[in-house]
């Protein structure tokens, strides 16, 4: 992810969590939620992130799937775009194919991991 | 198994583990007590040890689908609130489940006010429901409708199965089949029934005003809005909206129904902020749905959004029996109506009334009925006393309808243009199955001007 922005994506690229939304979903309990919520959401994504890494086209369309629910519900909005064309196409491609398409994901994925950490730190980026 | 759910405990079965903690904190933090389960097997195990009354159901399960787990715990506690989660682009599939009896369903990602406001719907038709539940299927005739024909017998089982859920339900049928009564009932069946039925007929309103009284206005919000208006899915506030003659809304006005269906607010014409209602949508339509989407008359969106459930009124020459339960039924009820004792039917009128087709169905039935017994005293009905032009529809004796006997210059001369006016309308709509829009699409008005002649010349025969 960092290598995009040295690679040139405009600065005004929205960044991969909404700080707002995942904040609200924190509120709904005390530090120990915190806690245990951001353990979760990094060992639900990595989780995610690895079937794509190794899965069939069929773990891959099913990972897909739970990603886009997750993914939008934590206001990883890019993400769960993503996650919803692959859950649309995974079935019917090659393993070639699959590699190209899960890519741009598991970087996504990567890029909201990063972010989340930084959130559930309470260290907002500069 | 007992066959009422008693446990306050919510099961969520969802097996997303952050999404769990998500819901879980959610429901803790409005004061709900949760069991958390992550597959199929875990969740009907839980299921059996709580006997929970509300179930907050993922779509798609590592062991199974969540419509087999719904359907499994529906056949156990029919009185169950199951509430469906699902992902976006799982819309048909949702669509499914409620068909099949789930409660609500909830698209991901879904705040956590949706969450409880679901979760308060699922508890309010839980108090409404009945303590011991009935046998419905030892009631087999839903009032007010008559008739115990095999194709209506599905019909109440379908407004009995429908009625516990808060699922959209369109009715279809030829007019005069009892749309409104199907409404009517569907609501009355519900948990909603202690909250207002308002009843919209689409097609009887011109386009211009449609909006205002779908949505309300504010007081100088266009030229004529003298006052506020409260439209009328406001009034349906808790209860039900019926839509009739749906497929006749402009299209402008389907986007804001969409809308409406999408996000349960309301913006009145002139207001800035919306407004929350609480209403189920129930509609209908004398038209082929699907058809009109295929001719870009009714868009596709908002068809899906609302033929959630649909209802289809079987018209009364496919009824039966039906018929004859119908007229000696009504015959009874109207003659003490009227002063009259009427009784039976003769049995050449029987076989007559099994014959006919009815294009205006139940309807066309009670005119006639109304007809017989405002003109004759009884006790029996007899061929003699039925209106002639019914006799013309008798199949052996009437042309097709292609042949059938059009109004001539003759038929008009030496009348007034009102008198005119009446004929060449009344002539539509007899060769149009008494259908409005149809005739209103042929003479080139709007359905709206055809029901308004309508009331007023009945208004006026009424005083005659």
């Amino acid at each position: 992810m960092e290598d995009r922005f040295l690679m040139g994506s405009p600065d005004t690229m929205p960044p991969a969590l909404d700080r707002a939304v995942l904040e609200a979903l924190f509120a709904m309990g005390d530090e120990t939620l915190r806690a245990a919520l951001g353990a979760q959401l990094e060992a639900d994504f990595a989780r995610l992130r690895a079937v794509f890494d190794h899965g069939t086209p069929y773990e891959v369309g099913r990972a897909a799937h739970e990603l886009k629910g997750l993914a939008a519900t934590v206001g990883a909005a890019r993400l769960a775009d993503m996650a919803r064309s692959v859950d649309a196409v995974a079935q019917g491609l090659s393993a070639v194919a699959l590699a190209a398409v899960t890519a741009p994901l598991k970087a996504e994925i990567s890029a909201v991991l990063v972010s989340l950490a930084e959130v559930v730190a309470d260290t907002p980026r500069p | 198994m007992s066959s009422k759910p008693d446990s306050e405990t919510i099961l969520l079965v969802e097996d997303t583990p952050s999404l769990q903690m998500i819901y879980r904190a959610a429901l803790m933090r409005a004061g709900y007590a949760v069991e958390c389960c992550g597959t199929a097997a875990e969740g009907m195990a839980a299921f059996h040890r709580l006997n929970s009354q509300i179930v907050l159901l993922d779509l798609m399960l590592p062991d199974r689908t969540g419509l087999e787990v719904m359907e499994d715990i529906l056949r156990e506690a029919p009185q169950t609130c199951v509430i469906v989660i699902t992902a976006n682009g799982s819309i048909n599939k949702a669509v499914e489940m409620m068909r099949a009896g789930a409660h609500e369903f909830l698209v991901k990602p879904f705040d956590d006010q949706r969450l409880l406001a679901a979760i308060e719907n699922a508890r309010k038709a839980l108090r409404h429901r009945p303590q011991a539940p009935r046998d419905v299927s030892a009631v087999p005739v839903l009032a007010p409708f008559i008739g115990h024909s095999p194709t209506m017998l599905e019909v109440y089982d379908k407004i009995r199965s429908v009625a516990r859920s808060m699922a959209t339900v369109f009715i279809t049928g030829e007019s005069g089949t009892g749309k409104e009564l199907c409404a009517e009932a569907v609501h009355q069946t519900s948990a909603r029934a202690g909250g207002p039925f308002v009843a919209l007929n689409c097609g009887a309103i011109p386009v211009d005003l449609l909006e205002s009284e779908v949505f309300g206005h504010l007081r100088g919000s266009f030229t004529g809005a003298i006052n506020d208006k409260i439209g009328a899915a406001a009034a349906a506030d808790g209860g039900t909206l019926f839509l009739d003659e749906i497929c006749e809304m402009d299209l402008n006005l389907q986007t804001k129904l969409l809308r409406f269906l999408q996000t349960s607010t309301i913006t009145p014409v002139g207001a800035t902020k919306p407004r929350k209602v609480n209403v189920r949508i129930i509609c209908a339509t004398n038209r082929n749905p699907l058809e009109e989407v295929r001719r870009g008359r009714f868009r596709e969106d908002l068809y899906y959004r609302l033929h959630v459930v649909p209802v289809h009124l079987p018209p009364l020459r496919e009824r039966g029996e039906d018929v004859i339960e119908i007229s000696e039924r009504l015959i009874v009820q109207m003659a003490r109506e009227e002063g009259h004792v009427f009784t039976s039917l003769a049995p050449r009128v029987k076989e007559l009334f099994r014959s006919l087709p009815w294009p205006g169905n139940v309807r066309q039935l009670i005119n006639v009925l109304r007809n017989v017994v405002v003109l004759n005293e009884g006790p029996q009905v007899t061929v003699e006393m039925l209106p002639p032009d019914l006799l013309a529809d008798r199949p052996t004796l009437a042309p097709a309808p292609e042949e059938r006997p059009r109004v001539t210059m003759q038929d008009l001369s030496g009348r007034t243009l009102a008198q005119i006016e009446r004929i060449v309308i009344e002539d539509a709509l007899a060769r149009h199955g008494d259908s409005v829009p149809k005739a209103a699409r042929e003479l080139d008005v709007s359905a709206s001007t055809l029901y308004r002649k309508r009331e007023a010349w009945e208004k006026a025969d009424r005083k005659k």
